[in-house]
């Protein structure tokens, strides 16, 4: 359990990091066209090339989010429920949340395979956009993984939030 | 089953799993992906939840989102929240309650910089509410207005459910901004004025701060010019068509990174702590949003939208008595749900009605925020006040709720006006 969780977790940190140069990136990029705009340079593609950025900041940082425990949830009523109780319910609406995103990856998956052989690009700049739809698919297949874990945690009563509190002080 | 019947079902299993501690979110996707397959099949299910994910992954304008979100958290970690306070309380602080008025105006302030109310709320509170303590002010009226104060982080832009509406509704996220700047500086003079009133009645509730010479009045403006002014050059540039909303969330964050490292606040760790604050907060909203228009997709097919369009325009109930339980089934759902889940839950049920019946697009997602936020801080699941309850823990949970009341009051009245006079909400877009 250990080992899975260090593999885990450094894997979910690393498509963290992925993420967040990303979001750098859109920032530099954005900001360079809008100052070239305005001396009346302008860069075709740009606005492509910011959506494909979007696609990691947005698929890791799910992942991400989930390794924090930060996903919104309702707790009003499970917070009622003794902890023999409240576990395996936890567990059990992790495990079948995961059911959503496990949907999401096969069908992501499904279009790559599709679309890859139909050799897709995106516009203007001609950059095949295969890497990254695998590239989501990938993030969304780290995010169900991690979602099973905790929901593992949760079954053996171990609080899934206490590894997110942890986490505040190793980023 | 007919769909409406299956979408009905639908919902009470989305509620279920929702109360049982499902994230809203997966909650949303799974109802939303299991009706549609039941209802159309499961290779359509797959084939929408493939499509619905891919777009909004690589959907322009929610670059907003990490950009505004990324721009607050290094203005947050550059500390502005304490100057912006410090400039408000050596202006206001003098007055009766003038502490609790600063702490409105530096959560204003604050929130024209911050994507989210509760990010508001939690730096006030660190900030305002020791200092209010400090001069003895009475424990409900400061928490009260900490809480009240976070509310206004959504009304003034950047704003994060402004942008979520957008989304959802594919209505200009810059004619949302807008909209939202006046009924902002309206709200907060308004919990200004509610703060006077209480003082009024109860001087002892918020005793006079310590006055400040003229010199210091101007110096702590200094410490805030910068941030006001990229404010002006966001909004401003928005509002006179020089950048998308996008392309100002990119301008505020490589401003607030300018602004933090000028100010040699912008240590490695605090940057890291910012852009990691940053994926935390897109990993929690997009969690809600992949799931919401799955969801929406599915609440399309069961046609349950068409029906009370329907339902509703040919019982000949005068629209606005409709406006009306609408905003009340908001206030209603507010006492369990979280703002966001609220907002993406019903408004595919509610803004085809909305808009079927004459109402502006821009007006009704105003008013929807306002009723989300309003469900801040009311009891049982108002955020803002547990947020405030997690940095404030001695302060029973029971005497914040009750030092809010006279800021429910005055959301209700400001929501009337703008009910009274839509212009308050659509003049700023319409220029």
């Amino acid at each position: 359990m250990k080992a899975i969780e260090t593999v885990l977790r450094s894997v979910t940190l690393f498509g963290g990091l992925i993420g967040v140069l990303c979001i750098v990136g859109l920032m530099v990029l954005t900001v360079v066209t809008v100052v070239f705009r305005f001396m009346g340079i302008a860069f075709p593609g740009t606005y492509v090339l910011a959506e494909l950025l979007l696609i990691p900041s947005v698929s890791f940082s799910l992942a991400y989010a989930a390794w924090r425990g930060a996903h919104t949830r309702v707790e009003l009523f499970i917070e009622r429920l003794g902890p023999r109780l409240a576990g395996p319910i936890d567990a059990a609406m992790m495990a079948l949340g995961t059911v959503f995103w496990f949907f999401v990856a096969f069908a992501g998956a499904r279009e790559a395979i599709q679309r890859g052989a139909e050799g897709e690009m995106t516009m203007l700049l001609d950059i095949p956009v295969w890497p990254f739809r695998w590239l989501m698919v990938a993030a969304i297949a780290l995010f169900c993984l991690v979602l099973l874990f905790q929901a593992v945690r949760a079954l053996r009563g171990l609080p899934v939030a206490a590894q997110a509190e942890r986490e505040d002080f190793s980023e | 089953m007919t769909p409406v019947l299956v979408g009905f079902v639908g919902l009470g299993v989305m509620f279920a799993l929702i109360v049982l501690g499902m994230p809203i979110g997966f909650a949303m996707g799974l109802v939303g992906f299991l009706g549609f397959w039941a209802l159309v099949s499961f290779n359509a299910a797959v084939v929408k939840v493939g499509v619905v994910t891919f777009d909004l992954s690589t959907n322009y304008a929610i670059g907003t989102i990490p950009l505004f979100l990324f721009m607050a958290h290094v203005l947050f970690a550059s500390g502005i929240g304490r100057d912006l306070y410090d400039f408000a309380a050596r202006w206001l602080g003098r007055q009766r309650g003038g502490l609790a008025m600063a702490t409105i105006g530096a959560s204003s302030g604050f929130a024209a910089v911050s994507a989210s109310s509760l990010a508001t709320t939690a730096t006030m509170g660190l900030v305002a509410l020791p200092e209010m303590r400090k001069h003895n002010y009475d424990v409900s009226l400061a928490s009260g207005s900490v809480a009240a104060g976070g509310t206004i982080g959504s009304l003034i832009p950047p704003s994060g459910m402004f942008i979520i509406y957008g989304i959802l509704t594919e209505t200009s996220i810059g004619a949302m901004f807008a909209a939202g700047i006046v009924p902002g500086i309206l709200l907060a003079l308004f919990y200004m004025v509610t703060i006077a009133i209480v003082c009024r009645l109860n001087p002892a509730a918020g005793p006079r701060g310590p006055a400040y010479p003229l010199r210091e009045k101007l110096a702590s403006l200094g410490k805030t010019g910068e941030v006001i002014l990229l404010f002006a050059l966001v909004m401003g540039g928005i509002l006179l068509g020089w950048f998308t909303p996008t392309e100002a969330g990119a301008v505020g964050a490589f401003g607030a990174v300018v602004i933090a490292t000028a100010r040699r606040r912008l240590t490695w760790a605090a940057a890291r702590h910012a852009i990691y604050a940053t994926l935390r907060t897109t990993g929690m909203i997009f969690g809600i949003l992949f799931g919401a228009f799955m969801f929406n997709s599915f609440v399309t097919v069961t046609t349950i939208p068409l029906n009370i369009v329907g339902f509703v325009t040919e019982s000949g109930f005068p629209p606005f008595a409709v406006l009306l339980l609408i905003l009340a089934v908001y206030f209603v759902l507010g006492m369990v749900l979280d703002a966001s889940a609220m907002m993406t839950l019903t408004v595919p049920l509610f803004f085809p009605l909305v808009t079927q019946l004459g109402f502006d697009a821009v007006l009704f997602g105003v008013l929807v925020v306002r009723m989300t936020e309003i469900a801040l801080i009311t009891p049982p699941v108002g955020m803002n006040v547990y947020v405030l309850s997690g940095i404030a823990r001695d302060i029973p949970l029971n005497k914040i709720f009750r030092g809010t009341l006279p800021f429910v009051i005055a959301d209700f009245c400001h929501v009337a006006l703008l009910l009274a006079f839509p212009i308050l909400v659509l003049w700023l877009p319409g220029l």
